[in-house]
């Protein structure tokens, strides 16, 4: 970041050397080549199973609300996507006019709408996005001949970029002009995924060997639930690379002097803040996580880092305030706490119903139902036995009376600050209001976790979960469970035998740290768990839940659990001593997985449900296997060969690409391609 | 090594031409309706048929269990696979399966268009059940195959079977 306010610097003294400055400004974004061409390759692999389409019907509000913004206003005067004729889920009301909500996502999604009315100057839809694909693919294979020293590598990627660019434009995908804004946020979200997995890449560099952190970045997204959500145009993956951008920034503030801490550090806070931009509370918990432990590691020290860290805050936080105060009038109202237009009210979102402060709490949240459930459509986990859960699936909307009906102890500090917040009165009545929800909703989470049968349906088994309702996916049991969805986690069950072998292998006299004394590496540790932990568990309360695919509410989070398999030295030892082996046998499960399991579903002739669960059961398998070598390096190194943690790293790895890929291309068939060339291979697997 | 970036630039000026080129075609590139998961239907417009069912699947149609943990019943619908000739326009073909006793009514379509003297299969859609909705050893099913287009609504095959429930 210095380098870029010094290269602005000399553009402004007139030494305008657009290329230098193109230099930094790429460096500052991707760390080097090889995160550059990372991030080409996750596009054009992500590419490959993008459907132009709406998979979730809350995004019609969404993309309605891109389109508004695009047209110069926050209000949704012009409603161009809809599922029917009325409302929509997702949209709410403030003075009269309907909003949309995730403003965050939808602003920075603003350049690349931009960016394709521009190329549709030039050309149609489909065959813009085709050529932007080609030439992604050429810029990658110079980028991997040069990091590679094969210039062969180049030859290849003009072959291969000409040959997809003619496939692409010979057998097009027809994308009507008015579908432009639905791209561009399905685009953004792609986009976003990949610079995630660049983030993820750097920041396992800041304390692992490159094979390892490369490794890593490619895992979080083609190996991950990342991938299933990287073109759907939910703020999931927006949220889990801003956060994923937040840890690096934090890693290389403890890792880095002067300066350049400095600005890591503001950049930490910026990253986290610019999620309440996307989603407020997810925002707030975060921020909660961030600051609790760089106060906690000795991150504000001095009033030069607290000066640094207001500006990351200010910066960061301004244009969801700003959004608010336009909205609703009140920076510290969002989107989410007007009332419902529709149904949609089943995610994280305080009601006014439960935790009136009398003023401002009560007036702004009518729309929604219970504080942990929903409004319209019930909400809440459905499958539980808490006391939150059993209204919302119920009658949907009744309110949980454990909540405080108004009685939170927390409202009092809203007349206190009211003195010095005067002109933000409104946001000061919130206050309290959503300090009780945090609480709350913090409280219902743990209470969860005195519940294992709804926790094993959360991360261990799905199949037919008792109580869920089955019936709005058509009983089609599509709904994976954590380890499912994302096997790789499977080496976090290896824990505690690393922990135990770390344990032996240290001397006694050495004693459990104080937080503000742990290493760079150990702090980060600190915060990975801190954000993993809390952004879990506030959605526990909500979970097991239909519609969630891969558990979608907590994948922001679930990047933090591939970061402590990382850590765990079985699996990074094994990554930086045996790089090919994990690649290789990546590459052949992914070609011969995909193949066998392709072949063996068509034989069977399943339905949906059943080739989701039947890949349920793979990854089960996986994961066990990986805990298990992983637990067994650790225990028994002298039985247990690192290369065997290769391979079943590559193995695991490559189950879930297949997964992925057979997801995108047979089992969801929610809408067109955006490539001719993936339809081309969709046609090639036999299955629905 | 200069030759090689002349042929990537190469590759780039193709692609960018090929794009100048298109917009002389703007506008007109056909239309692609949003859709949403499972309801993507073939194009409709004037025209006829004829069609044969190469292969019907009634000895197929059948509840049993969801295999892979599923915990549920499916009416498995085979696909069907029908012979074409003489097509005229866009013409579809429409593969029905009704069960009234289960509220099943699923129809799967596919444009016939360009399709004369083609063999083409029309894929069924297995359809999942509660266990404790399937009460039944036996449902009365219906199997319809027509012909749709703005100008003709032919029913091919029409058939009645009993769905028989494996437990």
């Amino acid at each position: 970041m210095t380098d870029v306010v010094a290269a602005v610097d000399r553009y402004l003294a007139g030494e305008r050397d657009w290329r230098s400055f193109a230099h930094v400004v790429g460096r500052v974004a991707f760390g080097d080549r090889t995160g550059l061409a990372l991030w080409l390759g996750l596009v054009v692999a992500l590419g490959l199973t993008w459907r132009v389409g709406f998979f979730i019907s809350d995004s019609y509000a969404i993309a309605n609300a891109l389109l508004n913004v695009a047209d110069g206003r926050l209000a949704i005067t012009e409603i161009q996507y809809s599922l029917t004729l009325g409302s929509q889920p997702g949209l709410h009301e403030s003075g009269g006019r309907l909003y949309g909500r995730n403003y965050g996502q939808v602003f920075l999604a603003l350049p690349v709408v931009w960016g394709l009315q521009a190329a549709t100057v030039l050309a149609p839809l489909h065959l813009a996005l085709a050529a932007a694909w080609s030439l992604s693919l050429l810029a990658l294979a110079r980028q991997v001949a040069t990091l590679l020293d094969r210039s062969w590598v180049r030859v290849v990627g003009v072959g291969v970029a000409i040959a997809t660019f003619a496939v692409n434009a010979l057998s097009p995908t027809p994308l009507h002009p008015d579908l432009l804004h639905l791209i561009a946020l399905q685009l953004s979200t792609l986009l976003a995924a990949a610079f995630g997995g660049v983030l993820f890449y750097r920041l396992v560099g800041v304390f692992h060997h490159r094979r390892v952190a490369v490794a890593a970045g490619v895992a979080v997204v083609l190996a991950f639930p990342i991938g299933f959500w990287a073109s759907i145009p939910k703020r999931h993956v927006l949220v889990a690379t801003l956060l994923i951008g937040s840890v690096f920034c934090f890693a290389r503030s403890r890792q880095a002097s002067g300066r350049r801490a400095y600005v890591a550090l503001a950049g930490a806070y910026v990253f986290v803040s610019l999620v309440a931009w996307v989603h407020a509370f997810e925002g707030l918990f975060a921020l909660l996580a961030l600051g609790t432990v760089d106060l906690l590691t000795g991150g504000i020290r001095d009033r030069k880092r607290l000066a640094v860290i207001v500006c990351g805050l200010i910066v960061g936080l301004a244009p969801m305030f700003l959004t608010n105060l336009l909205i609703a009038g009140n920076p510290l109202e969002p989107p989410r706490m007007l009332p419902n237009q529709g149904s949609g009210g089943v995610e994280l979102a305080p009601s006014g119903e439960v935790l009136s402060t009398g003023s401002g709490g009560g007036a702004s949240g009518g729309g929604s139902g219970d504080l942990l459930g929903s409004g319209g459509e019930g909400g809440g986990s459905e499958a539980g036995g808490s006391s939150g859960s059993d209204d919302g699936a119920g009658s949907g909307g009744g309110g949980d009376s454990s909540g405080g009906g108004g009685g939170n102890p927390l409202s009092v500090l809203a007349p206190l600050l009211a003195p010095l917040l005067g002109p933000f009165q409104g946001a000061v009545d919130n206050i309290g209001f959503i300090l009780g929800f945090v609480v709350l909703t913090v409280e219902s989470g743990l209470a969860v976790l005195s519940e294992p049968d709804r926790l094993w349906h959360v991360f261990g088994r799905s199949g037919r979960i008792p109580g869920l309702r089955h019936w709005i996916n058509h009983h089609e049991m599509i709904d994976l469970t954590v380890l499912e969805s994302a096997p790789l986690l499977g080496g976090l069950l290896a824990l505690p035998a690393v922990v135990y072998r770390s344990v032996v292998d240290r001397s006694r006299e050495r004693r459990i740290p104080l937080p503000w004394t742990l290493s760079p590496r150990r702090q980060t540790d600190l915060l990975v768990v801190a954000l993993g932990v809390l952004l879990t568990v506030i959605y526990l309360s909500r979970l097991p839940l239909y519609s969630m695919i891969t558990v979608r509410y907590i994948v922001y989070a679930l990047p933090f659990g591939l970061y402590g398999v990382v850590r765990l030295p079985p699996v990074h030892e094994a990554v930086t001593q045996a790089p090919r082996r994990v690649g290789g046998t990546y590459v052949v499960t992914v070609v011969g997985g995909t193949a066998v399991i392709v072949a063996v579903l068509a034989f069977l002739d399943v339905a949906v449900g059943e080739a989701m669960q039947f890949h349920a059961l793979v990854d089960l398998g996986a994961a066990g296997l990986l805990a298990l070598t992983v637990g067994g390096r650790a225990l028994v190194p002298e039985r247990v060969q690192s290369g065997w943690v290769a391979t079943v790293l590559g193995v695991t790895a490559g189950a879930t690409t297949a997964f992925l890929f057979l997801a995108g291309v047979e089992y969801f068939q929610y809408g067109p391609y955006a490539l001719g060339i993936a339809r081309e291979l969709s046609a090639a697997v036999p299955l629905f | 090594m200069a030759s090689l970036r002349s042929l990537e630039w190469g590759v780039v000026g193709v692609i960018l031409l090929t794009l100048v080129a298109s917009s002389a075609g703007l506008g007109s590139d056909g239309v692609a309706s949003v859709t949403t998961a499972g309801t993507t239907s073939a194009v409709v417009g004037d025209g006829t048929a004829e069609v044969s069912v190469v292969s019907l699947p009634s000895e197929r149609l059948r509840i049993d269990d969801g295999r892979f943990g599923t915990g549920v019943q499916y009416l498995r619908i085979p696909d069907i696979r029908i012979r074409v000739n003489g097509v005229d326009g866009d013409p579809r073909l429409v593969y029905r399966v009704e069960v009234p006793a289960l509220d099943v009514d699923e129809a799967a379509t596919k444009s016939l268009t360009n399709r004369d003297g083609q063999t083409v299969t029309v894929r069924g859609v297995d359809q999942a059940f509660d266990p404790d909705d399937v009460a039944a050893d036996r449902y009365d099913a219906r199997v319809t195959v027509r012909v749709q287009s703005f100008e003709v609504d032919e029913t091919v095959v029409s058939v009645n079977e009993s769905v028989a429930v494996g437990r």
